[in-house]
């Protein structure tokens, strides 16, 4: 069960890094799909993987099966 | 025509909300949470119109139009980001309800740690920073039905107009009402914010044509830092959380965590309410990027960014775009924004303000005997609430908007000592109490900048004092005497 909390822990803190791509603020604006900036799709995709990750969350977790913090 | 297509919406919604009084009971646990029994298709409606005010309609396009892509790109993943808390604190709060029939906030809280304070300085928190918020609906919606009308229904008479139908289904059938009301608005301003967007790119030659053309007019709209640079990493990671901790602590939105049939139920709408911002918030920041081909210069001609909230109506008061009978069709989508966030507000605070002030804390608790004067009371509260909404629209206090742009984090303090009340073992309610006040206390020194904003090296004031509210429980657990009731 521990292991489990970690994995999902680990899965969500990552993708909110993830969300801060400052790396690639500097980068030249290409379009994309509909003249949209390019950059906007990654974002896109990374939330439905946050969406998706939610979902198998869901299925995972109960609110009685948490660790005593 | 207009005023056929505005009585037809408002009509449309007090059948919606009979459709609810028909099936309401008269308790307390009916009319305010509907009997605990929702499905996932309603609730689904009801968490997304409650919390997608006017603000979504006419605020993104705003945005849309000052910043550019990067505001939609931090609202949609910050916005689905919430969807978490949905598991960590709604799943929980559900099963507490369930288990001891809680019915708000403020009185989970108070039972789950035996303390009346802390009770009450959750109605003070909840009501101080939600009766400013829930006053500017009308506001809002007074200047749309009067710009929509030419002036010939004026700003006040809209307000009041709007609200007299709101109190009518509320006052009927409470949370049933509302929710079926909900589901109705809910779809209206899915359907109409991407009916004006495409009506809007059509005038440009297509959703591309216009991209192109904004693009060579004004790159820094597609530019991450957004078009005033208004987003520095600082910014961009404050505002990414900011919704995680406010969404779940809004009291119209913690209600809906009661309401649930089940637990699979509300989980399935926690996933959903996490997926809609990605698909809905790109409308209406595409009209606000999409204005500047009409009207460039919207910024430069007054100084107020606030201006800039304009763009939605004025594109769509343009006869280039739209006829005024099309024009008014999807400004009833923000009408229908305004309502569904508004009826939610004024049910919650009433239901705090029977449940935990008069019934609680004056009466004493004895609910098993005041079923009905409850119901009474939260009605004549309603009435109450409505009439103060009013007041404050005629009157429009510049100090409202302050504690407006005060509300998101002067709730999301809450959140800390919520989660250590949801998940701690035994948590001492005094460091819950110390937490939010201290926190509370920091947050207006920061927000009023007693404290130099350059001690928090450009992060959102909420920040530090989330941080400095969660430290303060776990430091208090540590010191202060384990509670002897779990």
């Amino acid at each position: 069960m521990r292991r489990h909390w970690l994995t999902w822990t680990i899965l969500f803190v990552f993708l909110f890094f993830m969300s801060m791509d400052f790396w690639r603020w500097d980068d030249p604006v290409s379009l994309g799909l509909y003249n949209f900036p390019g950059w906007l799709g990654y974002l896109v995709v990374l939330s439905l993987i946050l969406s998706l990750s939610l979902y198998f969350f869901g299925r995972f977790y109960e609110p009685d099966n948490e660790e005593e913090l | 025509m207009i005023y056929l297509i505005i009585g037809v919406y408002l009509a449309i919604t007090l059948a919606a909300g009979f459709i609810g009084y028909h099936k309401a009971k008269n308790t307390p646990e009916d009319y305010f949470l509907g009997s605990r029994g929702f499905g996932a298709l309603i609730m689904f409606f009801t968490f997304i119109a409650t919390n997608f005010s006017a603000f979504f309609f006419l605020g993104f396009a705003g945005e849309g139009y000052r910043v550019g892509y990067s505001y939609y790109a931090m609202m949609a993943f910050g916005t689905a980001l919430a969807g978490l808390a949905f598991f960590f604190i709604g799943t929980k709060v559900w099963k507490l309800g369930q288990k001891h029939k809680y019915i708000t906030a403020p009185e989970l809280v108070g039972k789950e740690t035996g303390s009346k304070p802390l009770q009450v300085i959750y109605v003070l928190v909840m009501v101080f920073f939600t009766l400013p918020y829930m006053a500017v609906q009308p506001i809002g919606a007074g200047i749309i039905i009067s710009e929509l009308t030419g002036g010939q229904i004026p700003y006040f008479a809209g307000c009041a107009i709007l609200m007299f139908f709101i109190v009518i289904y509320v006052l009927i059938g409470g949370m049933r009402s509302i929710a079926v009301t909900d589901m109705i608005q809910g779809i209206l301003m899915f359907t109409l914010i991407f009916a004006a967007v495409f009506l809007i790119a059509d005038g440009f030659g297509g959703v591309a044509e216009a991209n192109r053309k904004v693009y060579e007019l004004k790159p820094e709209l597609f530019s991450r830092e957004g078009a005033d640079g208004s987003f520095t990493p600082q910014r961009w990671f404050s505002l990414m959380l900011l919704w995680l901790f406010c969404v779940p602590m809004f009291p119209q939105m913690f209600m809906r965590f009661f309401i649930s049939r089940d637990l699979p139920t509300l989980k399935l709408s926690a996933v959903l309410y996490s997926i809609v911002p990605v698909i809905l918030f790109i409308a209406p920041v595409m009209i606000g990027v999409f204005g500047h081909l009409v009207y460039p210069d919207l910024l430069s001609e007054n100084a107020s960014p606030k201006i800039a909230d304009q763009i939605l109506p004025r594109i769509l008061t343009n006869p280039d775009f739209a006829s005024p009978a099309f024009a008014a069709v999807i400004m009833t989508g923000a009408l229908a924004a305004f309502m569904s966030t508004l009826d939610s507000q004024l049910l919650a605070l009433s239901t705090i303000l029977s449940r935990d002030v008069y019934d609680d804390l004056i009466l004493g608790g004895s609910k098993e005997k005041n079923f009905k004067s409850q119901v009474i009371f939260g009605r004549v509260i309603v009435i109450i609430l409505a009439i103060i909404a009013l007041l404050i629209a005629w009157f429009r206090p510049s100090s409202i908007f302050v504690i407006i742009q005060m509300a998101f984090s002067g709730l999301a303090i809450l959140f800390p000592a919520t989660v250590a009340i949801l998940h701690f073992k035994r948590v001492n309610p005094w460091s819950c109490i110390l937490s939010i006040v201290l926190g509370e206390l920091l947050f207006l020194a920061l927000f009023f900048e007693w404290i130099p904003r350059a001690a928090i090296l450009g992060f959102e004031p909420f920040i530090p004092v989330i941080v400095f509210s969660f430290l303060v429980i776990i430091l208090g657990n540590l010191l202060l005497p384990k509670p002897k009731v779990a």
